[in-house]
């Protein structure tokens, strides 16, 4: 055991304490600016809560040992981590209105959620829990600490599109992430069981290859299926097919809740991010995410499912269909990897992937297509749920009124939900460039148009949702 | 030129949107009563720029762009803003006007404000489309508390020729459907290369 005479043990305590005290100072500027909820600041606060405590950790005779001071520097490291993230969700860099609708969903589904906003400098939307795990564990070091049981969600987007919420329509999709792993839904976890029934599983064991560390040690052929087939059931389970389940479900949950918007939106950053040198779009296979080409196959399944096609415009089918055509027609690169693992010490494994064994994972889920859209469905509330007959009805309505100027956010003077307003934007833009760029001068360009539209949509959804907030009160009123 | 009652705005603001070319837009009317006699209030909205100080010592027709003199800064709806004493702040409505090419605006403030120091006005011509930028400034010796959405301006529309052009199709895309507070423009006047030449 170490005691304080130690010089080295209390310089250590003293390097650690600098750091705290960094930390600290940081988050204590961070109480300083504006935010755009009431709730960030208690969240800081929180921080802060925390960074003292270590700090009177690090000042204190209390540390004992040198594992303590580790322990307490991985607890600094995570909470630097944290404040690293919400470090820019101030107001400055927050895309309100993009996170207008989402909050909406939110609300409704009854999630009592913090959501904090980072920008990037690249074209990425991602959406994660922050807090769960660090929570739990700084329970245990500081018991005394008290915190508030909201989820804390932070959302990732890209800085440039901070005020483009046509794209920000990719939302939809983050959104469908946060009900299946967040909420409590886990519908991915809940359709997996499911997929590893499929027949596929055993043609998939052809790609396995496994060899047993004790060599004393003999399985007969049934031994060797059965445990092949826990292999690649281990595989699929913690990779490629889970992985691509959960993009799937987030696909079809986009449509769900934000419409034909999702797929416009998410369309457009695989388009950007596929191109080729060649003129086609590329499509590779990865273990985090389906094939792009395979995405387009489940936004159309559930557009049928949906009933879109039926409420789709001819203007808005030919691009649905442009955007199929061009799926269809992407390149795949051949491509060979391998996933390595073992089972402690007594067994190594290969699966080897390329495009054979790709199509079989990829056919496990493409089979099972119909009834992931159908559980997805049963699984988000109803009362989430954008229909294709409203898209039909209100949206080219609200679409004709970006294409003069006005901002789709009021049907005979009753303001009209997000959702609508969204596709409102994306129909303009898809139908209406025409008419909108006749006004724009000679040396302008059609993203100028893209500009025009979207301040029409931000102004409407911001209007739109005071709106309903003020009837929502003045009916309160007049009811007390 | 005629002025426009609030029966006679109302029924432009009712035309269907088959008459776009003769609707009057202004969006969203939270209440009613906001038309009123002949005018209609309208709301301070919630995007501000404030002017502040930086090193160059003048405003104007001056090389530096105008954003570098104003700060941005916004608020909710319902939260309070203070206008300080001699301080300068653009603002925009918050509802958005579209105003057709036979008719000509003007807007001031409430009678209750300018009594408290505030003075706006300014005119809104055929054809505008946007929200309006409000200039803030504060001639009294007290700060004033605003709240955002609260009534601060009043609309007065009057009846005219149409005219041939509309304020659209002569503005860039930038400032079509601005919903933002528009800076000055005044170094892009189309008469200073002329100016600039007398001196040469």
């Amino acid at each position: 055991m170490v005691t304080s005479t130690d010089n080295f043990f209390d310089t250590s305590l003293q390097i650690h304490h600098e750091q705290v005290f960094a930390l600290y100072n940081q988050i204590e500027k961070l109480k300083l600016t504006s935010y755009p909820s009431n709730e960030i600041p208690i969240f800081i606060n929180d921080l802060s809560s925390i960074s003292k405590l270590l700090l009177d950790k690090f000042k204190s005779s209390s540390v004992l040992n040198y594992s303590e001071i580790l322990l307490y520097r991985q607890t600094f490291n995570s909470l630097q981590k944290i404040v690293s993230f919400i470090s820019q969700a101030n107001i400055t860099y927050h895309p309100t209105e993009v996170m207008i609708p989402a909050k909406e969903l939110i609300l409704e589904f009854g999630d009592e959620t913090l959501f904090f906003t980072q920008p990037l400098w690249y074209l990425n939307y991602a959406i994660g829990d922050v807090w769960i795990q660090f929570a739990s564990n700084i329970k245990k070091i500081f018991p005394e600490l008290q915190f508030d049981s909201k989820k804390k969600i932070l959302i990732q987007f890209p800085i440039i599109h901070k005020d483009d919420v046509l794209l920000g329509c990719v939302m939809g999709h983050e959104l469908g992430h946060y009900f299946d792993l967040h909420s409590g839904l886990n519908i991915s976890a809940e359709l997996l069981p499911q997929l590893l029934l499929h027949k596929n599983l055993h043609k998939l064991q052809a790609f396995l290859q496994f060899k047993l560390q004790n060599t004393q040690i003999t399985l007969s052929d049934q031994q060797e299926n059965r445990l092949k087939h826990d292999l690649i059931k281990k595989i699929l389970g913690e990779n490629h097919l889970f992985n691509w389940l959960k993009e799937f479900v987030a696909d079809i949950a986009g449509i769900l809740l934000y419409g034909p918007a999702s797929h416009f939106s998410g369309d457009s950053i695989f388009t950007f991010s596929s191109l080729s040198e060649e003129g086609h779009l590329v499509d590779d296979y990865s273990k985090s995410h389906p094939r792009s080409s395979l995405r387009s196959i489940v936004r159309m399944a559930t557009f049928d499912k949906l009933d879109y096609k039926h409420n789709f415009d001819s203007y808005i089918q030919k691009h649905i269909e442009i955007s199929e055509e061009k799926w269809r027609n992407s390149k795949i690169h051949d491509t060979t990897s391998f996933i390595d693992g073992h089972i402690r010490n007594d067994l190594i494994y290969r699966l080897k992937l390329n495009p054979d064994s790709y199509k079989l994972i990829e056919d496990i889920l493409i089979d099972n297509l119909p009834s992931i859209i159908d559980f997805v469905m049963s699984k988000i509330p109803s009362s989430l749920h954008y229909n294709a007959s409203k898209f039909k009805e209100v949206v080219p309505k609200l679409s004709k009124k970006i294409s003069n100027f006005i901002p789709p956010n009021e049907l005979n003077n009753s303001p009209v939900d997000s959702i609508s307003i969204l596709n409102s934007g994306w129909h303009a833009y898809l139908v209406h460039k025409d008419t909108l760029s006749a006004h724009l001068s000679e040396n302008e360009q059609d993203y100028n148009i893209r500009e025009v539209i979207n301040n029409l949509v931000k102004k409407a959804l911001t209007s739109a949702h005071i709106h309903r907030r003020w009837n929502h009160v003045n009916f309160d009123f007049s009811n007390d | 030129m005629s002025i426009l009652t609030s029966q006679m705005i109302k029924e432009r603001l009712d035309l269907d949107d088959d008459s776009l070319d003769r609707k009057l837009i202004i969006s969203p009317i939270l209440e009613n009563t906001q038309l009123n006699g002949a005018s209609i209030d309208l709301r301070l909205g919630t995007e501000f720029k404030v002017s502040i100080p930086t090193r160059s010592p003048l405003i104007g027709i001056v090389d530096e762009p105008m954003e570098q003199f104003f700060q941005s800064t916004f608020r909710s709806f319902g939260e309070n803003f203070i206008l300080h004493p001699n301080q300068l702040v653009l603002v925009n409505t918050f509802e958005y006007i579209k105003i057709p090419n036979d008719l000509v605006g003007m807007i001031s403030t409430r009678s209750s404000l300018n009594r408290l120091g505030l003075n706006v006005t300014s005119i809104i011509h055929p054809g505008y489309a946007g929200t309006l930028t409000l200039q803030l400034e504060n001639n009294g010796v007290n700060a004033i508390n605003l709240t955002c959405g609260m009534r601060l301006i009043q609309l007065v529309l009057f009846a005219s020729e149409p005219v041939p052009q509309s304020y659209i199709s002569n503005s860039v895309s930038k400032y079509i459907s601005n919903t933002s507070p528009i800076l000055s423009q005044i170094n892009r006047d189309s008469d200073l290369k002329i100016l600039k030449k007398f001196n040469q």
